[in-house]
């Protein structure tokens, strides 16, 4: 039987604390990463010592022992940092990223509530060993003396002595509306909490309750030295109480770091005791903003998608009323109900997208550790240049690129970027440059990965596709430049020298593909041998509403989704060429593989069109094209992916479908499928 | 409660001549017949999709299912919406004809009769005064996987 673990919190905080736990954590790995590279930053240093600071005070109140023993010694050595008592140091960063990992997995813990395995005591005496030869150390040379500056900072210092009478702990409960005696329960609740300590503040205060006041919320800050499960156990014979609340806090709130860097030490020590009022109302201005789950901001946008289908039904209902009736004066009003409605449906999808985007940030801050760590593995000197991670998409999308992403980084760092030596001796920059960008092109985000390395070798790529059999000798010579590069998008493909372990497998690129094209997203490759590689992945903001083009096809609607659709065209019949099984039309210098969609979905051939000019709607995927041949065009119309459910599954060609204006059902064509169908037919010559 | 236990409630419907009889728990709706978009390669017997107020729902022909004559659809023709997990599925029949309350012990269990296969689609044979009404096991009806015979009775 597996020990399972208990920790003090409800399992709804669970989530929130992972979250805030997960904010905590990137903190301290994106500040170490930057104080490696710049030494002593004051004011870095200060957030990941507020990083550490704020993971302890969690991991304490819910009774993760190990993970607050281990954010304690972290927290201690940091504060040595930042009093410039011990130097940045490599080694130092390192054993500081180790023990963020192992914070990881200890904070993992609380959701598994398995043990992780992880026993922090090893790197706690690491980082003890730091703290105790800080005696003998001298002050590093490369750290300026700022006494008054260290002074300063001291206010927003926890005193790092291990006993607990500074600790406060806030309560915070409800008294509930049908008590016959709230004031009286509040006073039973601040005579409880006397007894566990020194109540500093409490809100309403003691006077108000003794005046009888009717009391629904109370918040108490009690300086105490019990834990949350006493001090819960105290309160527990009290009636009438709910959703009672107990975090703990070491210090004061965090004041303005201008102000901070202003202040005298005495003023400093003089507001080292803030009152609590001020504390409670720092409190408050954090609830201003407010956690919400994905799974309630996706109902959001679920209902959001059924109004835009309204909305288009109501616009159809009444243009074909207005045709039927003679325009009357409760039609005009109609009218202008349904487009008032159909602004504010607009504005509410925005509203709702806008809540449910995030900034790229949320996954590139994931990478500069792991460039770091591969770079460091592989022997090569990387910078991770940063650009543009303002850039918002849609959350579904984001969780959906970081596993390309990290794929493209990994490919940069092991095939890219060359070996110093190599670097040197073609006359580059001993370290590599790694461009991680993003931006936004209208209906879409474009993302750029870039490496200044030794770039794609076409003929190697073409080479190691023969030799690997996926292509043929002759097909693999007919390839251009550019299309022997695409190779590398192939499955099994992999051109690496030597097989790392984190990336030449000949997994990934292929994988990245596929995994960009799930999102209706497309990615691109240029490389200059010598120069470097740029990969671009361009991505839909959002995944859920989708502008399309309506076509028909024997009497039914389908939708070609818009994003990539290139051009509608009108062909003659004897414009059409059949090469072998495909048929080909020219266009734009090339040549066009048609694909019948009534034939691809084993309908009827449509006779009466013999002869006649046919309607193909040109469709883009990556770099390549295809021409649907529809029946007819019917115009566009944004629509609300679904689901056709498990009982049709899996339909070749076909991705989902969507309710129109009219009520009526349309399946959304699945173009990448349908693309990739057409060039293997035309491929066969 | 007693009594509610010991009975069942089941929605009854028409299928070329023979009455089927499906738990009213699984019954969301029944719809009278409306247009239905065919989905291209889909599994033979379903029908397409329609439209139940934003859900798109699959629909299955019993007919085909059971490997029954096609019939035209008629002005008694209905869709009888059950629940599959958290998905819904349309069933095509012929008509819907009542919704009956019997007791339990009016229900004969498939192994009690002569079946020609072992898997069927038959939960049970409910045997009233003067018909008989086949039980369906939706479960089975349902799943894509499973094939038999018709629940016909001999």
């Amino acid at each position: 039987m597996a020990e399972t673990l208990q920790f003090d919190l409800h399992p709804d905080e669970v989530e929130v604390f992972a979250q805030e736990t997960a904010e905590q954590i990137q903190q301290l790995d994106q500040g170490l990463l930057t104080i490696e590279e710049t030494g002593h930053d004051p004011e870095v240093i200060q957030r990941i010592f507020r990083a550490a600071h704020t993971l302890k005070g969690s991991a304490g109140a819910i009774g993760h022992h190990r993970m607050a023993n281990l954010t304690h010694s972290m927290e201690t050595v940091l504060a040595l940092l930042r009093e410039g008592r011990l130097a940045v140091s490599t080694p130092l960063v390192d054993l500081l990223l180790s023990a963020v990992d192992a914070l990881k997995l200890l904070a993992q813990e609380v959701a598994t509530r398995t043990p992780s395995g992880v026993d922090p005591e090893g790197l706690i005496q690491q980082l003890q060993a730091y703290t105790v030869s800080d005696e003998a150390a001298a002050r590093p040379a490369s750290v300026p003396a700022e006494p008054v500056a260290a002074a300063a900072e001291g206010p927003e210092e926890p005193k790092e002595t291990p006993s607990q009478e500074g600790r406060q702990a806030r309560v915070s409960l409800q008294i509930a509306r049908d008590s016959f005696a709230p004031a009286a329960r509040a006073l039973q609740v601040l005579l409880a909490l006397e007894e566990a300590g020194e109540i500093i503040a409490s809100q309403p205060a003691r006077e108000a309750i003794l005046r009888g006041e009717a009391v629904y919320q109370l918040e108490v800050v009690v300086a105490t030295s019990w834990d949350a499960e006493r001090l819960r156990k105290q309160l527990a014979h009290i009636g009438d109480l709910a959703n009672v609340q107990i975090s703990f806090r070491e210090e004061q709130a965090p004041a303005p770091a201008e102000a901070t860097a202003r202040t005298t030490a005495a003023e400093a020590a003089a507001a080292s005791r803030p009152s609590p009022a001020a504390r409670l109302s720092v409190d408050k201005s954090s609830l201003r903003t407010v956690r919400t789950s994905v799974e309630r901001l996706d109902k959001l946008m679920n209902l959001v998608g059924e109004l835009v289908t309204d909305r288009n039904r109501l616009l159809q209902t009444h243009s074909s009323l207005r045709q039927r009736a003679e325009d009357s004066e409760h039609l005009s009003a109609l009218a202008q109900a349904i487009s008032h409605l159909a602004s504010i449906t607009d504005e509410l999808q925005e509203e709702v997208m806008r809540a449910r985007m995030l900034p790229l940030e949320n996954v590139f801050n994931k990478f500069p550790r792991m460039v770091r760590d591969l770079a460091r593995d592989a022997g090569k000197q990387v910078v991770l240049q940063i650009e543009g991670q303002e850039t918002e998409l849609d959350r579904s999308v984001i969780e959906e690129i970081a596993d390309p992403l990290m794929h493209l980084l990994r490919n940069a760092v092991d095939h890219g970027i060359e070996p110093p030596e190599e670097r040197r001796a073609a006359g580059k920059p001993e370290t590599g440059t790694i461009r991680l960008a993003g931006r936004s092109e209208g209906s879409h985000i474009v993302i750029t990965v870039a490496d200044d390395g030794r770039g794609i070798d076409p003929e190697k790529v073409r080479r190691s596709a023969v030799e690997k059999g996926l292509i043929s000798e002759e097909a693999a010579a007919r390839l251009t430049e550019s299309e022997a590069i695409d190779l590398i998008f192939m499955p099994g493909l992999s051109t690496a020298k030597k097989v790392t372990d984190v990336s030449g497998r000949g997994v990934g690129m292929d994988v990245v593909r596929s995994n960009v094209e799930r999102l209706r997203g497309t990615v691109k490759v240029t490389t200059m041998p010598g120069k470097g590689t740029t990969f671009e992945l361009s991505l839909p903001l959002t995944l859920a509403i989708m502008p399309v083009l309506l076509v028909n096809l024997q009497g039914g609607t389908y939708c070609i989704p818009l994003s990539s659709v290139v051009e509608v065209l009108q062909v003659e019949s004897q414009s059409i060429h059949r090469v072998d099984r495909g048929e080909v039309v020219l266009w734009r210098d090339r040549l066009l593989p048609l694909l019948r969609l009534r034939q691809c979905f084993g309908l009827a051939e449509d006779g009466a069109r013999n002869g006649h000019a046919s309607s193909v709607v040109a469709v883009r995927w990556g770099d390549e094209y295809a021409g649907l041949v529809v029946d007819g065009l019917l115009g566009q119309q944004e629509i609300v992916i679904k689901n056709l459910g498990k009982m049709i599954g899996q339909v070749a060609g076909i991705t989902g479908g969507a309710i129109l204006g009219d009520g009526s059902v349309a399946l959304i064509i699945d173009v990448p499928g349908l693309v990739k169908q057409a060039i293997r037919d035309v491929a066969r010559l | 409660m007693k009594d509610q236990m010991s009975e069942e409630q089941l929605v009854v419907f028409e299928l070329a001549g023979e009455s089927y009889g499906v738990e009213i728990g699984r019954v969301q709706e029944i719809d009278r017949m409306q247009a239905i978009t065919v989905v291209p390669q889909a599994p033979p017997f379903v029908e397409g999709v329609i439209n139940l107020r934003g859900r798109i729902t699959p629909v299955v022909d019993l007919r085909t299912r059971f490997g029954l004559p096609k019939a035209e659809p008629t002005p008694l023709t209905r869709i009888v919406v059950v629940k599959a997990g958290e998905e819904w599925v349309g069933l095509v029949v012929d008509a819907v004809s009542e919704v009956l309350r019997i007791p339990v012990d009016a229900i004969e269990p498939p192994s009690a009769m002569v079946t020609t296969a072992e898997s069927t689609y038959l939960r049970g044979i409910a045997k009233l005064e003067s018909r008989l009404i086949i039980l369906l096991d939706l479960d089975r009806v349902l799943d894509k996987e499973f094939q038999a015979a018709a629940p016909v009775l001999a």
